[in-house]
Formats: structure tokens, C-alpha cells, sequence
């Protein structure tokens, strides 16, 4: 998940939790509220009731109840007398018959039957009536205990309690849509200048190790993190330096002791005075100092492609040169028997380095024959595509493992160490091809049927030419 | 003929004088740039084998100044191969020919011989032996029927040879010679002979009698031959 994301969905997420608890508490303390001005409404009405009604409460006259029902016409009242017989009732009672629950002071709500076309309170589709009721006692002058059962139609309570609902909770969801996308483009502009940095170091690689990140102008922590890391890409670059140095320093400090050594002996192998056997001995170790000292040459031409910079940029006929090349190949390849097979076009034009690409393809050509076999095959196809110029050459042989196709390229790499040391291969001349291929900015690819053959695949830009 | 080698490491230096004295060349050494000057203001040459990583003055320097003192002696520059800017840039300040390190003693000989006949005012271009002709400079062979048409490997090898006369040469500096040292020559030698018999079979030497097989080692051309 994207730090972007992960930001936003924080920011959004503790936001909405907040405003959840929010409307809820502000919804509990809403709907407490109306319970509770109801409730002491239902008491000062009952004890108003009380007051009129217990003078008259033995043998009421008609117009005395008549004041009396205009009192309660309000509410749904009943009052019981201490044998619970009904000492007084409202006209609503008529309408619904509410049950009687003792719960000392607290009120309670029931819902009755009412239709709306009989009385009209405010009921739903359902013609159901929500009641508060409350149940009061009264003592009168005798001393005896009524229990006065008083209620009030609940139904504008209700609709209101639910519009406060959808009211919170519209204002939830808005306000929770609008988190989102203000911490969406909040994080967005945070994380902004981390993504450029990335696209920057990105940028930076073997070739370009000297580029650097561009230092912002506010000294804060990108600008530390930008710092941090050309710091980096500084002790980076002094090392491939470094590395680089050293091997062509090594190699080339290498050069006199092996002319020396060199010299000695090959010059040694031609004193025909010396015992047979141990000149024999001086041919073989002969043959070690050549070897080492091939070894020597590959390291530092190597070394020298490495602290190359840019190619030269002559112009010439691709074809003309592989042509050329395999001119050098060519009492080679009738000894062995190789069957060579060659399809070029006349010119093939590119820009590039002439003395490069002509070792590279020398180093591809002595591989293609080394590891051939006896009246094997070699085929030879260059081409141009769309400004790319490719070569490909096909050899019978001993070809290279599957897992190994990458490894080729790698310096000292040999796919049989005895083999390539008997005819000499340091596990170089790959190398040497892959960075001559990547200097012209170009890509080179080795496929195989291990036992069979193998194919080296080398594209290259045309340049401009 | 008086030679001056100049190169920073003395076992070289004594390696490179006494193997040239075998060859019955006169050497002197040098160990830096102002020794090398010293001796060149004082002395003259035939050639000088001038190595360009030197202490005190570097190769370049040597050169410059002794072509600015109008020094003409002929000069072989030895450095490390693949030094592609050190090679135009000895070639351009006046040296005659260069080479690599490592290099093989036929490969020295024959640079410092076609020095010799490249700069030398009555030189003649001409090698010959047993009534085979070679000219170096028009790269024209003549047998003893008339002209022979070689291939440029074949004359390569021929030239190098008679180059490096009375001495043997082995396969490996003949593919290194005849090829560069781009080309492996550990490679290259295996098929050296191909290239030998096609050249013996054009001069009319099928015996093997103008140049000589030294089995394990190389050939030779030798006046002296059996």
C-alpha cells in the first residue's frame, strides 16, 4: 500500500471514529432529554388533576367533570382508588386501553391501537400511538392512597428524535467524504516531493553515477534525506572509481614482470644446448607465462573499456567489417571443417567505435570457433531494424547451461574450465563484449541448447550516420 | 648498431640489453627520463626503445625535447596495450613505431630491424634468401621463376620470418605477429600450419628447405639450413 494511501486512510479513518462518538453521545443526551421534560410535564398535569379532581371524587356533578374533561383533554388519564376500582377516566381512554405498570417513579412508554379515523394523534401508516406514561400516588384528605395512571401521545417526539438521525448521520457520511479527500490530497502533497526524489535517484546509475539530486531551498527533512543520499552516491561513485583504477593500476604494474618473465622464457626454449627433458619442462612453463600474460592483456583492455567514457563516432559499414574479421577466421574455420554460413547486406551503416566493435567481434567469432565441433556449423546474419543494428551468431557446440546464460558475461566466467584452458580462453573476451555493447549503448543476449548450440544476439543503435 | 633502452625497471632494462647484445647489437640503459637525455645529448644512437611511465621525465617529455635538439634517431616507444591515445599521441610527437607490453623477442627484433631498413639512407627494402626475394616496401615476392602472388597472411609470416633470420620462431609469435593481439593467439596458432604449407607450396619449398620446421617449437629461416 502507497504511503499516500496509507495516509489518508489514517487521517480519514481517526476522523471518522471521532464523529461517530461525537453524534453519538449528542444523540443519547437529545433523546434523554424530551423523556425527561415529558415526564415532570405528566407530573405538574397530575398533580394540577389531582387538586381539581379530589374535592369531587365520591359524587361528582355533571358539570364538575365536564370542567374536569377539558382539564385532561390533553392527556390519557385514569385514576385508581386504594380497591383499584376506576375513580375517574378520560375521553381518550375510550380510544385505548393502556396497561399499568408499577415503576415508582420512572415513566414508561407503550404503543397502543388507535385509527387514525376514530381520533387523530399524528399516528403512521401502522395506526400505532407511542404513550409516556407515568403512574403517580396520591394520598387524599382521608388518608387513602390513588394511584393516578397519567400518559401523552408521543408521536411529533418521535419524528423529531428520527429527523435528528438522518440529520447526524448525513452530516457523518458528508463530513467523512470530504476527510477523505482533503487527506487524500493533503497526503498527496506530502509525499509529492518524496516521489520526485525517487524518480531523480532513479536516474542515477552506472553511467550517470556523477549526477546528483537537486537540494531544495527549506532545509527540512527531504532536503536531509536529498543530502543523505548524494552523500551516498559521492562514496559510491569513489568506489567504482576506485575499483576501476585499481584494476587497470594492477594490470598494468603487472606488464613488466611478465615481459620479463616472457622474454626469459621463450628465449630459454631455444638453447638447443640444454638437456632435452629439461627443455621440455621450460616449454611448458612457457606456455603458463603466455597465458598469464594473455590474462594480463585481457585484464587491462578490460580495464581500459571500464574508465571509457564515450565511444568514438566514426562512420562505416557494419558488414564490411564483420566481413573483414571473419577474413582473419578464415583458414581457421576450413581447417576445423566448420561450415560457414554468412548472410550479410552489402553496407549496413552505423555510427560507432571501428576499433572497438572489431574486437567485439573478433572475442564473438573466436568463441563461435573455439567451442565449435568438427564439421560443425557457424551462421552469421546482421541486419537493421527501425535504427537498431543487430548481429547474430549461431555456433554448434558445446553451447552453455540454462542457468548459466546470464553468467556469461561476467568476468573469469567458463562454462568447462578445462576446456577453454586448452585452448586458452581467460573468461574475459564476454566481458569485454558486454561493456564494448553497453558503451555504444546497445544490448547483447546469449541463448542455448546446452550440448547443441549457442546463439549470441547483439543489438546496437545505428547512431547517428 | 647502438641502442638505447630506457625503461624504469632495471631486471628489464638488463633482460632487454643482454638478449640484444646476442643479437650483436651495442646497447646502453637508462633507468629515467634525464639519465636517458644525458646519455642522448652525449652520445649518438641508432635507436632508441623508450618506455613512456618514467620517473623524473616521462617518455613524451624525452621525446619532445630530443626532436626539439633535432635528434633524428629512430624511436620505439613500449608501453601497455590498449593505451589507444598513448599511441597517436608518441606517433604524433615524432616516435617511429610502437609497442606493447608484453611483447615477444621476434616481435622486438623484427620492429627494430624494419626500423633500421625504414630509416637508414641507403636502406634496402630487400630481404632475400635462397634466391627468394622479399621487398618490403612494394610487398612484392620474387622465386626463382618469377613473381609470386601471396596472400597478406602468408607475406605476414614470410617477411617476419626473414625478419627474425637464423633465429626460430614459434607459432604463438607468429599468430600474434600475424594477426594483432586482438586476435587470441592461443587460437590463432592451432592454425598457423594451414598458412605454412600454403606458403611452402607457393615458393616451391615443399621440402621444408627455405623454412625449416623446429618440431615442438616453430620454423626458421636459416642460411646454414640442411
Amino acid at each position: 500500500m502507497k504511503i499516500r494511501h496509507k495516509i489518508a486512510l489514517w487521517v480519514a479513518g481517526t476522523g471518522f471514529v471521532i464523529s461517530v462518538a461525537f453524534s453519538l453521545t449528542v444523540l443519547l443526551e437529545m433523546m434523554e432529554q424530551p423523556y425527561e421534560i415529558l415526564d415532570s410535564e405528566l407530573e405538574t398535569a397530575a398533580e394540577t388533576l389531582w387538586a381539581s379532581l379530589e374535592p369531587y371524587l365520591r359524587e361528582p356533578t355533571p358539570e364538575q367533570l365536564r370542567e374536569l374533561s377539558i382539564i385532561s383533554s390533553r392527556y390519557w388519564v385514569r385514576v385508581h382508588d386504594p380497591s383499584s376500582h376506576i375513580a375517574y377516566q378520560s375521553n381518550l381512554v375510550e380510544f385505548a386501553d393502556l396497561p399499568l405498570y408499577e415503576k415508582g417513579d420512572d415513566g414508561y412508554t407503550v404503543s397502543a391501537y388507535i385509527p387514525r379515523d376514530r381520533n387523530y394523534l399524528h399516528q403512521g401508516s401502522q395506526d400505532e400511538v407511542a404513550f409516556r406514561v407515568r403512574v403517580l400516588k396520591v394520598d387524599s384528605q382521608k388518608g387513602e392512597t390513588y394511584r393516578i395512571q397519567i400518559a401523552k401521545s408521543m408521536e411529533g417526539l418521535e419524528e423529531e428524535l428520527s429527523d435528528l438521525v438522518v440529520a447526524l448521520g448525513s452530516g457523518l457520511i458528508i463530513s467523512t467524504l470530504l476527510l477523505v479527500v482533503i487527506s487524500y490530497s493533503v497526503a498527496g502533497r506530502i509525499v509529492k516531493p518524496i516521489a520526485e526524489i525517487n524518480r531523480l535517484a532513479k536516474e542515477i546509475n552506472e553511467k550517470t553515477l556523477e549526477k546528483r539530486i537537486p537540494l531544495g531551498k527549506s532545509h527540512d527533512e527531504l532536503y536531509a534525506l536529498s543530502a543523505s543520499l548524494n552523500h551516498m552516491f559521492d562514496r559510491l561513485q569513489e568506489a567504482f572509481t576506485m575499483q576501476k583504477q585499481f584494476l587497470a593500476d594492477a594490470s598494468h604494474e603487472l606488464k613488466s614482470p611478465t615481459t620479463m618473465l616472457r622474454l626469459f622464457f621463450e628465449e630459454s626454449t631455444l638453447r638447443q644446448e640444454l638437456p632435452e627433458s629439461f627443455r621440455d619442462q621450460l616449454i611448458r612453463q612457457c606456455d603458463i607465462v603466455l597465458r598469464m600474460e594473455r590474462l594480463v592483456k585481457k585484464l587491462l583492455e578490460l580495464s581500459v573499456l571500464e574508465l571509457a567514457e564515450h565511444p568514438k563516432s566514426d562512420e562505416f559499414c557494419l558488414a564490411e567489417l564483420v566481413r573483414s574479421v571473419l577474413e582473419d577466421f578464415s583458414a581457421l574455420v576450413a581447417a576445423a571443417d566448420i561450415q560457414l554460413e554468412v548472410a550479410l547486406p552489402p553496407c549496413l551503416p552505423m555510427t560507432g567505435d571501428v576499433e572497438y566493435l572489431r574486437r567485439m567481434l573478433i572475442n564473438v567469432l573466436d568463441n563461435a570457433v573455439k567451442y565449435n565441433v568438427t564439421n560443425g556449423e557457424i551462421r552469421i546474419e546482421a541486419g537493421e531494424e527501425g535504427g537498431i543494428v543487430y548481429i547474430s551468431v549461431f555456433n554448434t557446440g558445446i553451447g552453455i547451461p540454462g542457468e548459466d546464460l546470464q553468467k556469461v558475461f561476467q568476468r573469469f566466467y567458463r562454462v568447462e574450465k578445462s576446456r577453454s584452458y586448452q585452448y586458452g580462453g581467460a573468461g574475459l573476451g564476454l566481458s569485454i563484449v558486454k561493456k564494448i555493447v553497453s558503451l555504444h549503448g546497445g544490448t547483447v543476449t546469449m541463448e542455448s541448447l546446452p550440448g547443441a548450440w549457442a546463439r549470441i544476439y547483439i543489438a546496437l543503435p545505428k547512431g547517428d550516420g | 648498431m647502438r641502442i638505447l633502452i630506457v625503461d624504469d625497471e632495471p631486471e628489464l632494462v638488463e633482460q632487454l640489453g643482454r638478449l640484444l647484445q646476442e643479437q650483436k647489437y651495442d646497447v646502453e640503459k637508462a633507468l629515467d627520463g634525464e639519465a636517458a637525455l644525458d646519455k642522448l645529448f652525449d652520445h649518438s644512437f641508432d635507436l632508441i626503445l623508450l618506455d613512456i611511465m618514467l620517473p623524473k621525465k616521462d617518455g613524451f617529455e624525452v621525446l619532445k625535447i630530443i626532436r626539439g635538439e633535432g635528434i633524428r634517431t629512430p624511436v620505439l616507444m613500449l608501453t601497455a596495450k590498449g593505451d589507444v591515445d598513448d599511441k597517436i599521441k608518441g606517433l604524433d610527437q615524432g616516435a617511429d613505431d610502437y609497442l606493447a607490453k608484453p611483447f615477444s623477442m621476434p616481435e622486438l627484433l623484427a620492429r627494430i630491424r624494419a626500423l633500421f631498413r625504414r630509416v637508414a639512407e641507403h636502406g634496402d627494402p630487400v630481404l632475400g634468401t635462397k634466391g627468394l626475394q622479399l621487398n618490403t616496401v612494394t610487398r612484392e615476392v620474387i622465386g626463382a621463376s618469377g613473381p609470386i602472388r601471396l596472400t597478406p597472411k602468408e607475406f605476414s609470416i614470410l617477411e617476419f620470418l626473414l625478419y627474425n633470420r637464423d633465429r626460430v620462431v614459434s607459432r604463438f609469435n607468429l599468430a600474434e605477429h600475424v594477426w594483432g593481439e586482438d586476435f587470441d593467439p592461443f587460437t590463432m596458432s592451432n592454425y598457423i600450419d594451414v598458412h605454412l604449407k600454403n606458403l611452402r607450396h607457393k615458393i616451391g619449398d615443399g621440402e621444408g628447405t627455405i623454412i625449416r620446421t623446429i618440431r615442438g617449437v616453430g620454423y626458421i629461416i636459416d642460411e646454414d639450413g640442411r
